[in-house]
């Protein structure tokens, strides 16, 4: 009986040492940070764990969203047009195909879910390295392509500046690096990333494009500036919000 | 008998306390610092939609322009919207406080943004019709003159309760709703939430 007494009165000091020591609870996904994107035809994506949401760009307002879902995914980020989606998961990365709700987990290069991804036709572009994922390992920007809709094969690679993000206009590739490059490239004979130009802005961090009145808006330490894309994909700045 | 059987069960229980005790000081990214919660909101703070004068921001979140406006969000604040997008310097005509905002859209007359768990809708097509005194506020919960809080879905979102770095260690968001302001200090206490 004794033993017993013994026991209990351990196990109650000891489970209140548990709880204050022992409960570490392990939070957040990327999902939750990335929930609302854009894709290159305009359209919005609202994601969730394993879910997607576009919203119907007719009478927005009524929220007539469609839902997606991708079983056992864990979409982290997602990039592309309503037709072919790009997902970034926990599981590697997938491609999706909305209409007909199928998608194929590609072949993994040791992609993590920091890495940046686009999709241009069957090309994707995908930069990776000196993240919080991969700290030790050299950022480098890659091209792949999906072959058949199915099959992901490697084409080339690049040193670079970490690339702190990534986005398609008007079917050229946007590359922002940390030091502040925004570089506008596109994939020629194939397997090639041509620059096309460069603007350095001081300690950028993110952009949005805008295809249809062909401008960029960057944010930056000092605020947003506001970039005009001229036909030869040089920038002009039209102004600077601070 | 019994006493050979309660023998294992208590080596068991207090080995496995060690165990857990151990697992955070192993930890190499276990360091001194942590994120404490700064700025919290509760739910019933979401509905405190305003109209205000123009504000000076100081961290933009996310940013949209348009034929007729630039619009900037500030995150956990609100949406301030310029007038003359093109020119050298956009007047800053109002500011649109929304407590829970991260990310927004601008399509056919309506801004699109979340606010808290929630996915809301404005209808901005009379902005060039609403006449706000300087220094004065108003509510936009309900639609007038083309403006104001059009639609609302609840609950669609799960706003992270944590911050956006990575591994790292911080506060447990368990008693408020929404912490929308993260401070990075000296740890004074044990912190038993990781990302």
């Amino acid at each position: 009986m004794r033993w017993i007494y013994l026991i209990l009165i351990f196990a109650f000091f000891s489970c209140s040492k548990m709880e204050e020591v022992g409960s570490l609870r392990i939070l957040g996904s990327n999902t939750e940070v990335n929930f609302f994107n854009e894709t290159t035809d305009q359209q919005n994506v609202f994601l969730k764990k394993d879910e997607m949401y576009i919203l119907n760009p007719n009478f927005v307002s009524n929220f007539n969203l469609t839902k997606y879902s991708v079983d056992s995914a864990e979409i982290e980020s997602i990039s592309g047009n309503s037709d072919t989606l790009l997902l970034m998961t926990k599981t590697g990365l997938r491609v999706y195909f909305p209409k007909i709700n199928k998608s194929t987990l590609l072949k993994n290069y040791g992609f993590s879910i920091c890495d940046k991804i686009a999709i241009l036709d069957s090309f994707v572009v995908l930069a990776n390295g000196e993240t919080p994922c991969q700290p030790n390992t050299n950022a480098k920007v890659f091209i792949f392509k999906i072959n058949e809709a199915t099959a992901l094969s490697y084409l080339n690679d690049f040193q670079t500046e970490p690339i702190v993000d990534l986005k398609i206009f008007k079917r050229k590739i946007i590359m922002l690096t940390s030091s502040g490059s925004l570089g506008i490239f596109e994939i020629q004979n194939g397997e090639e990333l041509v620059r096309l130009s460069e603007t350095k802005i001081e300690k950028a961090e993110f952009f949005r494009v805008f295809p249809n009145s062909n401008k960029i808006l960057l944010k930056s330490k000092s605020g947003i500036i506001q970039f005009k894309v001229l036909p030869d994909f040089s920038l002009k700045k039209i102004n600077e919000i601070e | 008998m019994h006493k050979i059987l309660l023998l294992p069960i208590f080596a068991g229980l207090l080995s496995s306390c060690q165990k857990f005790e151990s697992f955070q000081e192993n930890d190499p990214s276990y360091i001194s610092e942590g994120y404490f919660i700064k700025t919290s909101l509760k739910k019933t703070d979401l509905g405190l939609l305003k109209l205000e004068s123009p504000q000076i921001l100081k961290n933009p979140s996310d940013m949209f322009v348009d034929g007729k406006y630039l619009y900037i969000a500030e995150y956990a604040k609100g949406i301030q919207i310029y007038s003359d997008p093109e020119s050298p310097n956009p007047k800053a005509l109002y500011f649109i406080k929304i407590p829970a905002i991260r990310k927004f859209t601008v399509k056919d007359g309506h801004i699109i943004c979340d606010n808290g768990n929630d996915l809301i809708a404005f209808r901005i097509t009379g902005l060039d019709k609403i006449a706000l005194y300087p220094g004065k506020e108003d509510s936009v919960l309900a639609v007038s003159s083309n403006f104001g809080l059009i639609n609302r879905k609840a609950d669609f979102f799960t706003f992270p309760n944590y911050p956006t770095e990575r591994n790292v260690y911080f506060e447990c968001p368990d008693s408020v709703d929404f912490v929308v302001e993260w401070e990075k200090k000296m740890m004074d206490k044990k912190l038993n939430c990781y990302r």
